[in-house]
């Protein structure tokens, strides 16, 4: 099923700080609770913290898994200094692409779309344990809402089709915004 | 029909290779018995034996592949994975070391073998050693031959041959690199692991380029817009009398599809995909590209998917240089 990544890269976008973390945990919780097994193979690892670097996305995320601790992802502000084993860069399409097993990490990689930054170790794992779940944002994230499922994916879809072709005007927009702050 | 044997390194890869249209799947064992030992992959006994039913339930053929080499002492390993492929109901098994050889035709003599390209065996005489002594089905040729070639050990031997369709140009001896243990003291034959992630890093260099690192010894670095090959030895870019170059191998990806009738015509028994670390999308695209290619003689484009975004027919029209 479709997942409206461009609506949800724009809605993300716009959103402050605490409220991006709050949506992100939200969706964290659904995927454990759906793929319990990802999460104890992610508890088996070695210690890692991956920097996610968004390229259409003002934030960072800071995802933490292994040494026998529950994997979390933190929201950070670009201009905190974070500690870090990898840093992974590209755009949020791209990386939820991936996370669905969509796409293929190493074609990403050869085609630059993805660049890697220090060791690799931590992201091998990490996406190696990643491809074994057959994760859906649809199933995982929008089909509890139950009944309303259909009617809310429609609704996102449509929104997220004519975002796609509006967003460049948007983002100037809110760009310009900023800069104008 | 040739049969398409397809990689899987997860189970999750395993069924989209059976959705996708292979005939046959490879895999292996979550330890250092087999030639892609790498965190997070493979195959444990639970999960083998499930997916070879699964498999199974739909028409389609596993392989095990043990095909590295046992260091002195440590045999019951590759015992245990023989022993475990056996019980696990796997179609065949894939070999390389004599020793591991001599052991699965004496203690499993039903068991069907196939000779490893790890093996190395690129001529009859070879060839003919393992197929009297071990009694091998099948031997999977190394990238350095020829159609011809290919054509001339298949009238010779008598032998079924698999040759890869897609993946690696695969430099020089397979089976015998020694490369990147010079620079990680991990051994790709022994211990399954070539340019172990836990060595890899990326650094940034200078104006958007990056520096891929194998331990302490810069491998390459390429600007933004340059296809990233992977970060092998054998992929790296040296300076040669003042020239970087790429000194092994092109960062290019091997690609047989056009190829298919003469390898046919040839007389090759079965085609092989790479890529046992590459995702299941990875494995959902090649193996649903090649069984259409086979099925319907069209073509679809691989070239995003094969490694540096870019394709060659390797040795097969121009022979080894």
């Amino acid at each position: 099923m479709f997942f409206p990544s461009s609506l949800a890269t724009a809605f993300l976008k716009f959103m402050p700080v605490p409220l991006v973390q709050a949506v992100t945990d939200l969706a964290l919780l659904h995927i454990k609770n759906k793929h319990p097994s990802l999460f104890s193979n992610l508890k088996a690892l070695p210690k890692s913290q991956i920097l996610i670097e968004l390229s259409d996305f003002p934030f960072f995320m800071l995802f933490s898994f292994g040494n026998k601790a529950d994997a979390s992802i933190d929201i950070l502000d670009p201009l905190d200094s974070m500690g870090y084993t990898t840093k992974i860069k590209g755009s949020l399409e791209t990386l939820l692409l991936m996370l669905e097993g969509k796409t293929d990490g190493d074609e990403e990689f050869f085609s630059r779309s993805i660049q890697i930054f220090g060791n690799t170790s931590s992201i091998v794992s990490f996406r190696n344990v990643l491809d074994r779940e057959a994760i859906s944002l649809y199933d995982d994230i929008v089909a509890p809402l139950g009944a309303f499922a259909p009617f809310v994916i429609s609704a996102l879809n449509i929104a997220d089709s004519s975002f796609s072709k509006l967003s460049p005007m948007f983002v100037s927009s809110w760009n310009d915004l900023r800069k104008s702050k | 029909m040739m049969e398409l044997v397809c990689p899987a390194g997860t189970p999750a890869a395993l069924t989209a290779a059976v959705n996708a249209g292979a005939d046959t799947i490879y895999c292996g064992y979550n330890n250092c018995t087999n030639a892609r030992n790498y965190p997070g992959l493979n195959f444990s006994q639970k999960e083998m034996t499930e997916s070879i039913s699964f498999a199974h339930s739909h028409g389609v053929k596993v392989l095990i592949a043990v095909n590295t080499f046992p260091k002195a002492g440590e045999e019951k390993y590759w015992h245990q994975a023989l022993h475990d492929a056996f019980e696990a109901k796997a179609d065949a098994v894939i070999l390389a070391d004599i020793g591991v050889l001599d052991y699965a035709t004496k203690k499993f003599p039903k068991m069907r073998r196939h000779l490893s390209v790890q093996a190395s065996a690129a001529n009859d005489f070879s060839i003919a050693f393992y197929k009297e002594h071990f009694d091998i089905k099948r031997v999977v040729l190394p990238r350095i031959l020829s159609i011809e070639e290919i054509k001339s050990l298949i009238d010779k031997t008598g032998l079924e041959t698999e040759v890869f369709a897609f993946g690696s140009v695969g430099p020089m001896s397979e089976g015998r690199c020694f490369l990147s243990s010079y620079i990680t003291g991990l051994s790709p034959t022994s211990e399954g692991v070539c340019a172990p992630a836990s060595h890899v890093s990326y650094k940034p260099y200078d104006n958007d380029t990056i520096k891929s690192c194998l331990g302490d010894v810069t491998l390459n670095h390429f600007s933004k817009d340059e296809a990233a090959p992977y970060p092998t030895p054998c992929k790296g870019r040296y300076k040669v009398n003042s020239k970087s170059l790429y000194l092994f191998e092109d960062p290019v990806g091997l690609n047989a599809m056009d190829i298919l009738s003469q390898l046919r015509d040839a007389g090759v028994t079965a085609l092989k995909i790479e890529g046992r670390q590459r995702s299941k999308a990875y494995v959902a695209q090649t193996v649903a590209a090649f069984r259409k290619a086979l099925d319907s003689s069209s073509h679809k484009s691989l070239a995003r998917a094969a490694e540096g975004g870019s394709e060659t027919f390797g040795a097969y029209k121009a022979g080894w240089k």
